[in-house]
């Protein structure tokens, strides 16, 4: 380099053991003042967690079944809303605030998800409290919400919005708020890898919003005490401020936080290598989270079909057609990304079909296939005559228009 | 393995050129360096890698891998003539010997490093093409005119179905530009078979070049070798942008290094006046617009940093003539405005929490967010000093650009259902990571920024 060198950092006067116990004697402090603000009255939880199977619950509404497995939740109203309860639990909310969901089959995505329970002392009032859920188990603590405490009874999961696969609850959990279990949920969440798919933590650290003390702000707080100290330690013996210190605090804090990133990314590359390494490309997608939906997709790209011609991919679920149109490329493929101001886009309309289109129909309501007419019916009767390439019950067909 | 081999190979080839007319173009000043040419060459090499396809695009003529090497290795012979013709400067030898502490901060900074490339590129080569945005909107391309050989036009679903021309293609995303899905096509070439994971070598190399800019221009900027080391650890341990480089396929890692580089050789020039380091920022930067159209919202934020280094009290004129009319905007304008792909609103949506949320308490970006603004409260007596204004006043264009985007236009949704907060953050990550290290750097040897700070006009005196 040509540049003029800079004068070196200013080493730290502090001693590099002092910085390291000052970086660790912060973070027990940040952390210890994390347990603090999530915790309960109580130091031990006796029982740290209480189980709640499945066979102590009830499908309150929506239809469903009880198996080994589980309860299943197979469908929904509409405009109802599915609710899995416990009506015989009765627990003290001041000590059991941090509720888990166990699924054996996630719900479908699209759902949303609550709490509801009743309490002892407010007979007839059911509570609420919407659970932010992505997938995985859903997670919801209630420590600080003003209506759990006391006698709570009758928990209960709700499920709204459109069902579209049938989802299996394995069981819930209610973990203790005292000092030890919360402490050991804190580190506990940290280091919990994020999603079985290897992707999670690649994308983003949204995962956290479920954590009960997020990481990196108890190292920032940390960096803050530290940083506290050795300003309050040089004006007390009258010194300049020891800056190099401060940057040595800040640095180890980003390592700390950086190392732990290291550990859970490790995690997810040996996911990967496990999955994926010296497989085809196809193995690879079907051990993917979606390979249901690759293997409907397979079933069209290789099935008997003229090829170089367009594709129409229909489907209620916008994201199914998308993802399953993905496995069709190179063809000419077409999904309905049309943009509405009011309400959906207008029907496809027929006469915007070819000879030679070819026309998935994936859970698509509404659209039919005529196998005595040899025709795809549309929802208001119109029609066009086609060929089926592939039909699978009224969810799954592969036309040609004529 | 050939195919391993193979997709190495077209990696290493834009790289080679690319490093070739970097080093042709800094030859015989003071800012030819190895580090540099290596960062800024895969850049400039995958841009004219990408300039070359299309141009065999418009004239109609189906890619040919032959001629496309043909190309690039012309390109490089090139440079590498035009480098012999410029006498190379003596490299200055370093007066301060570093410290065993220094050096132990830079082997653990270039380790730390390592080790974490070495784990997402092993990731990255074995894993299918992953995240929404990288197969819908990115790789349909990329299989597309793998096919096709040329540009197929990509349109909206509403065209696709009007015109009936089976010549014709759409996806999620037909607006983007097609720079990145070029770079896949480009590795794709090379390789016997579509594969998913090959194709994401682009991003590694990206990322490789990244960290090369960074510690070069660090290092110009006065840095010793081992602030420079651990500046770029810290840069390249961000999660988000780690991310991107691991889920390769979306064009935001591209954009993000591309404005980086392009803001780094920008303040560069501001500092030193030479010529063809403002050029190396403008290639940087038509790159950056070639990427994604976010790209020249972002430029936009670059150019107030220009004009403030021509003249600072013009830049500063400039910040507030864009304060003043966004306001007017705000009081006067229209509720809608389409803009770039965005609906400008006048009136605010409140993102702060799922902002803070995801700066501040989730770890997508380390201590990043706190650090930024310790330095600026720590050294705001010097942010308009003459050797940081042109920087400072780029950085506020660009908080000004997050605050427009994510409080005033349609992509406020995308911040709330949080598909959009850190992505967009990232194409700002590195130039704002810059920025703290010239603030550093700036505060350690005031005598060097001094000493480099251009010679101000009368006005600015």
């Amino acid at each position: 380099m040509s540049s003029v060198d800079a004068p070196s950092l200013s080493a730290p006067r502090l001693a590099g053991w002092t910085i390291v116990a000052i970086v660790a004697a912060a973070l027990v402090l940040a952390l210890a003042g994390a347990v603090a603000l999530n915790a309960g009255a109580h130091l031990r939880g006796t029982p740290q967690t209480i189980a709640v199977p499945a066979t102590a619950m009830t499908i309150a509404r929506g239809q469903g079944r009880a198996t080994d497995a589980g309860l299943w939740l197979d469908a929904i109203a509409p405009g109802d809303v599915g609710l899995l309860s416990a009506p015989g639990l009765v627990v003290d909310g001041d000590a059991y605030s941090r509720i888990t969901w166990r699924f054996g089959v996630e719900p479908p995505g699209g759902v949303d998800l609550a709490m509801t329970w009743g309490r002892r002392d407010r007979p007839g009032t059911v509570y609420s409290a919407p659970i932010d859920w992505t997938r995985g188990n859903a997670t919801i603590d209630l420590t600080r919400h003003p209506d759990w405490g006391g006698a709570v009874h009758g928990i209960g999961l709700a499920v709204r919005g459109r069902l579209s696969a049938p989802m299996l609850l394995a069981d819930a959990s209610l973990r203790s708020n005292a000092w030890d279990a919360t402490l050991a949920d804190i580190v506990d969440d940290w280091f919990a890898g994020t999603r079985a798919d290897g992707i999670g933590v690649m994308t983003s650290m949204r995962h956290e919003a479920s954590h009960v003390a997020p990481l990196l702000p108890i190292v920032a707080a940390a960096i803050a005490l530290g940083a506290a100290f050795v300003v309050w330690r040089n004006r007390r013996r009258r010194e300049n401020v020891d800056a190099g210190a401060i940057v040595a605090i800040v640095l180890a804090g980003w390592l700390v936080l950086d190392l732990r990133m290291q550990a859970l990314l490790w995690q997810q590359h040996a996911a990967s290598w496990s999955a994926f390494a010296g497989r085809t490309l196809d193995e690879k997608r079907a051990a993917e989270r979606d390979a249901p939906i690759f293997s409907v997709a397979r079933r069209i790209r290789d099935a008997e079909r003229p090829r170089g011609g367009r594709v129409l991919v229909l489907s209620d679920s916008s994201a199914l057609a998308t993802r399953i149109a993905w496995f069709l490329y190179p063809d000419n493929v077409w999904v309905d990304m049309r943009r509405s101001t009011v309400g959906p886009p207008p029907l496809l309309p027929p006469e915007a079909l070819r000879r030679g289109d070819q026309v998935v129909l994936v859970l698509k309501h509404g659209f039919a296939w005529d196998p005595a007419g040899g025709r795809l019916v549309w929802p208001d009767g119109r029609s066009r005559e086609a060929r089926a390439i592939l039909v699978d019950g009224p969810e799954l067909a592969l036309l040609e228009i004529r | 393995m050939i195919d391993v081999l193979a997709a190495a190979a077209s990696v290493a080839l834009s790289w080679g050129a690319g490093v070739l007319v970097v080093r042709a173009l800094l030859r015989g000043t003071s800012d030819d360096a190895p580090p540099l040419a290596i960062g800024y060459g895969y850049l400039v090499g995958a841009f004219a890698t990408t300039l070359a396809m299309r141009a065999m695009a418009l004239a109609h003529v189906r890619w040919n891998l032959p001629v496309l090497v043909a190309i690039l290795v012309a390109l490089g012979a090139l440079a590498a003539w035009l480098a012999r013709k410029r006498p190379a400067l003596p490299r200055a030898q370093s007066h301060v010997k570093a410290t065993g502490i220094e050096r132990a901060a830079l082997a653990v900074a270039s380790l730390l490093i390592v080790v974490r490339l070495s784990g997402i590129a092993a990731d990255a080569m074995v894993s299918p093409l992953r995240g929404y945005d990288v197969w819908a909107h990115w790789a349909t391309k990329t299989r597309v005119w793998l096919e096709t050989g040329t540009l197929s036009p990509f349109v909206s679903a509403e065209t696709w179905l009007a015109r009936g021309d089976p010549s014709l293609y759409m996806d999620a995303n037909p607006g983007h530009p097609g720079t990145v899905p070029l770079l896949q096509v480009w590795t794709g070439l090379f390789l016997r078979d579509w594969s998913e994971s090959l194709i994401k070598l682009p991003w590694l190399a990206m990322a490789i070049a990244l960290a090369c800019a960074f510690y070069a221009q660090a290092r110009l900027a006065g840095a010793t070798a081992a602030v420079a080391a651990i500046a770029t650890w810290l840069v390249m341990s961000l999660p988000v942008l780690d991310g991107h480089i691991a889920s390769a396929g979306a064009a935001d890692l591209f954009l993000a290094a591309a404005l980086g580089m392009a803001a780094m050789a920008t303040w560069r020039w501001a500092r030193t006046r030479d010529r063809r380091m403002a050029m190396l920022a403008a290639i940087a930067a038509a790159a950056a617009a070639t990427i994604k159209v976010e790209g020249l919202i972002w430029l936009a934020a670059l150019l107030a940093g220009v004009v403030t280094a021509v003249n600072r009290r013009a830049g500063y004129a400039l910040a507030i003539v864009a304060v003043a009319a966004f306001a007017g905007y705000l009081i006067f304008g229209p509720e809608q405005y389409p803009l770039l792909g965005y609906v400008l609103l006048s009136r605010p949506v409140n993102v702060t929490g799922a902002l803070v949320d995801h700066v501040f308490v989730f770890d997508n970006w380390h201590l990043a967010g706190y650090v930024l603004i310790a330095l600026v409260a720590w050294r705001r007596r010097a942010l308009f000093a003459p050797a940081l204004a042109p920087a400072t006043i780029t950085v506020a264009a660009m908080v000004g650009v997050v605050v427009v985007v994510f409080y005033f236009s349609s992509a406020a949704g995308g911040v709330l259902d949080e598909t959009l907060v850190n992505r967009f953050l990232l194409h700002a990550a590195p130039t704002l990571a810059f920025y703290a290290l010239l603030l550093v750097v700036d505060a350690l040897a005031p005598s060097t920024a001094n000493a480099s700070a251009p010679a101000m006009k009368p006005a600015d005196a």
